[in-house]
Parts: structure tokens; sequence; C-alpha cells
């Protein structure tokens, strides 16, 4: 009898049950957007977490990931209006929308474990939380870009090029006006 | 002889009330502890506060007309190449608390990791590289601009879920399905002709811009 409770238990775990197929799909939208983007910075953090788990987890685990994202920021050239700009003769007068951030990267290919340490009877970090700790990574970048000064430089790169397109059409003189950043 | 069945039948009776009641105080002693404790089974992480570092600025002119948002799935399966490796492997897998559900199921997949990535991709052009060029001409004012192109691919961990994780996976196995991923929306931004379709609004741009009396014409180079 307990021989057969084995081979019946072996059995099932030889079972031939397929998992279902992925279909590869893939879903999609297209936008017209207006932006001229004039900054691009490069930061890098290093990611690290100390996992103490549960009570009936016995052992620690620590991890360090280092990454790298690429932001670039810009301004809505589409929210600039009619009333935005105002000619008279050989002098221009543009105001600007405020600049935001037109991208925000993090290549795969930039996100690296560093070191894992795994004591006591813990697993190892499977890729899926390795993602969950870069995705805190990823909120963090985002709450310590507000510190930079990408946006200050966007609009001062928007206001530079914008005065050598319109000098360049022949206006003589250039105002540009920004509006204040959006933080 | 029926005195003795019914006190029998009593100690069992008994017996199974305070069996209920010691599993009853277990239970609500586990759900009381959850409950104190945060209830999901995966508590979460929380990462150290680390510096942000600032490897370079750049300043880049570009103009994006077009924004692609993307959504693919990628997977890969490995399976097992015999029905002793499959015993042995779903075994091993039953040791790891994040592989029972695979092992058990005594599935002919030795390893699966399905990822879904979402991305946004930018078309445009880039006025560093080649600049923008105006000829006036009589009455005509002519732009000569680069011809649009990808200008950039956004992934982000955020945007990134990883759907099925069967068997043990290395870095450079997720990089590589990733990479795959991002290939996939590559290819369906031009099947879509973005390039293409990035020069009607960057023209309405152009001559929202453009400030003149004269005709303007665009000319890509």
């Amino acid at each position: 009898m307990k021989k057969l409770l084995i081979g019946i238990a072996l059995l099932s775990l030889a079972a031939c049950s397929d998992e279902p197929d992925v279909s590869e799909s893939q879903i999609f939208e297209v936008k017209n957007i207006g932006m001229l983007s004039t900054t691009e910075y490069t930061v890098g953090k290093i990611v690290k977490l100390s996992d103490e788990g549960e009570w009936w987890k016995w052992g620690e685990r620590k991890i360090l990931m280092s990454c790298k994202a690429r932001i670039k920021a810009g301004v809505n050239m589409n929210a600039i209006k009619e009333e935005d700009i105002k000619v008279n003769g050989k002098l221009i007068e543009i105001t600007l929308p405020p600049a935001e951030i037109v991208s925000f990267e993090m290549d795969p290919d930039q996100i690296h474990t560093e070191m894992v340490d795994v004591s006591g009877f813990r697993a190892d970090f499977n890729q899926d939380e390795k993602n969950k700790i870069m995705q805190l990574g990823e909120k963090a970048i985002r709450k310590d870009m507000q510190e930079l000064n990408i946006l200050a430089d966007a609009e001062n790169n928007a206001k530079a090029f914008l005065k050598d397109f319109y000098t360049e059409l022949g206006f003589e003189q250039v105002i540009i006006h920004g509006t204040k950043t959006k933080k | 002889m029926e005195q003795r069945r019914r006190s029998k039948v009593q100690e069992i009776r008994t017996l199974i009330v305070r069996l209920a009641l010691v599993a009853a105080l277990v239970l609500g002693g586990f759900l009381a502890y959850k409950a104190w404790k945060g209830f999901s089974a995966d508590k979460g992480f929380v990462i150290d506060d680390t510096p942000l570092h600032v490897e370079q600025i750049r300043e880049i002119v570009e103009l994006n007309t077009v924004k692609f948002r993307d959504e693919v799935v990628v997977d890969t399966v490995e399976y097992y190449k015999s029905p002793s490796e499959q015993i042995i492997g779903n075994i091993s897998k039953l040791k790891d608390p994040k592989q029972i559900k695979h092992g058990i199921t005594g599935s002919n997949i030795e390893r699966r990791l399905t990822v879904i990535m979402k991305g946004e991709l930018l078309y445009g052009v880039d006025l560093k590289t080649r600049e923008l060029i105006v000829i006036p001409k009589e009455d005509k004012l002519i732009i000569k601009i680069p011809r649009p192109g990808l200008l950039s691919i956004s992934l982000t961990p955020e945007n990134t879920e990883v759907f099925v994780e069967n068997g043990l996976w290395k870095d450079y196995e997720r990089q590589a399905l990733q990479r795959k991923a991002r290939k996939k929306m590559i290819a369906s931004g031009e099947r879509l002709g973005l390039k293409e379709k990035a020069k009607a609004p960057l023209e309405k741009l152009l001559k929202q811009l453009i400030v003149t009396d004269k005709q303007i014409v665009i000319e890509y180079y």
C-alpha cells in the first residue's frame, strides 16, 4: 500500500500537465506631442536592503543593487498659446510653459546585483523580488530627483535654443519669459 | 455495556470539542498576529536611504512629436528532457517555498520566466547632432530639418512585472528577456511607421512657432 502511494506521488510529479502557453501579445497607444527636450541627466543609485524576515523565518538576507536612470526634461511647446507669442517688428516676446520631465528611463542592462548575502534557512532573492526592490529604487530616484536642478536647466536651455532659433529667423531682439517650474 | 459505550462516545465528543477549541485558538492567534503585523504574507521590502549620484548632465535639443506607449509579454521556457529528470526536478522544487507550487503540479516545464513590460518610445528630431537650417528665399522660408527617428525608449522597473518565475533565473537571463521586449517595441514602432508619422506634428509645431508672412517650406535631409 505504502509503495503504491509513493508510486502515485512520483507519477503525479512526472505528469505531463503542460502549463498553458503565454501568448506574446502587444497593446499600444500612439499620441502626438510637441516636447522640446533640452536637458538630460544621468544619475546612479545603490539600492541597499536588509531583509530580516518574520519570526518564523530563521536567517537574514541582504542585497546591494546598482542602477542608472536617464532623465530628460524640457518644455511642452504645444502648450504655447497664440497670446504667448507677441511680435512687434523685429522684436519677439515669448512666454514659455513650465519645464517638465519628458522621459525617465532605467535601462535593464544597467541594473546589476552587486552583492547578496543569505544566511540561515532563507532562500536567495529571485527575479520577482529583485524587480520589486528596484521598483522601490525607482521611487527613491524619482523622489530625490526633485532636489536636482533638472527643470531649471531645462528651462534655461530651452530659452537659449529659442533665442538662437528666432535670431536665425531674422529677429533682432528676442525676449523669453519662463513660467515657475512645477516641482 | 450500554453505559460503557455511551461514556466512550461522550469521551470522543469531548475530545473532538477540545481539539476544535485548540484549533480555533491557534487559528485565532495566527489571525490576530497577522492582523497586528499587516495582513499580507509578503509584507514588502523597505530599502535604506542612499544618496543619488549625478553622473552626467548633457544639454540636448530634441523635438519629440510622437509618444508611443507599448506593452509586451515576453516568455522563455525550458522543458525537462526525460521523465526521470522531471521527477527529480519537481521533487527538488518542493524544497524551495517559492517553487513548491511549480513542483507540486508535476509540470514538464523545468524553467519558465514570463515578463510583462510597458514602455514609452519617443520619436522626433535630434537637433544637437544635425542642425535645423533656415533659408529665406524670396517669398518662401525654407526650413531644412533632419528626418525624424527614435529618440528614447523608456523602460522602468515600475512598468515591469515578473508574471511567472518557475525555476531559478540569473540576472543576465532576465536582462536578455527584457532586451527581447525592447526589440519587440522598436519593431512595432517600425511596423506602425512612427518615424514617418512624427513628421506631421513636427511640421505643425514648426509652423506654430515660426512667425512669418512668408510661405514655410519644410524639407527633410
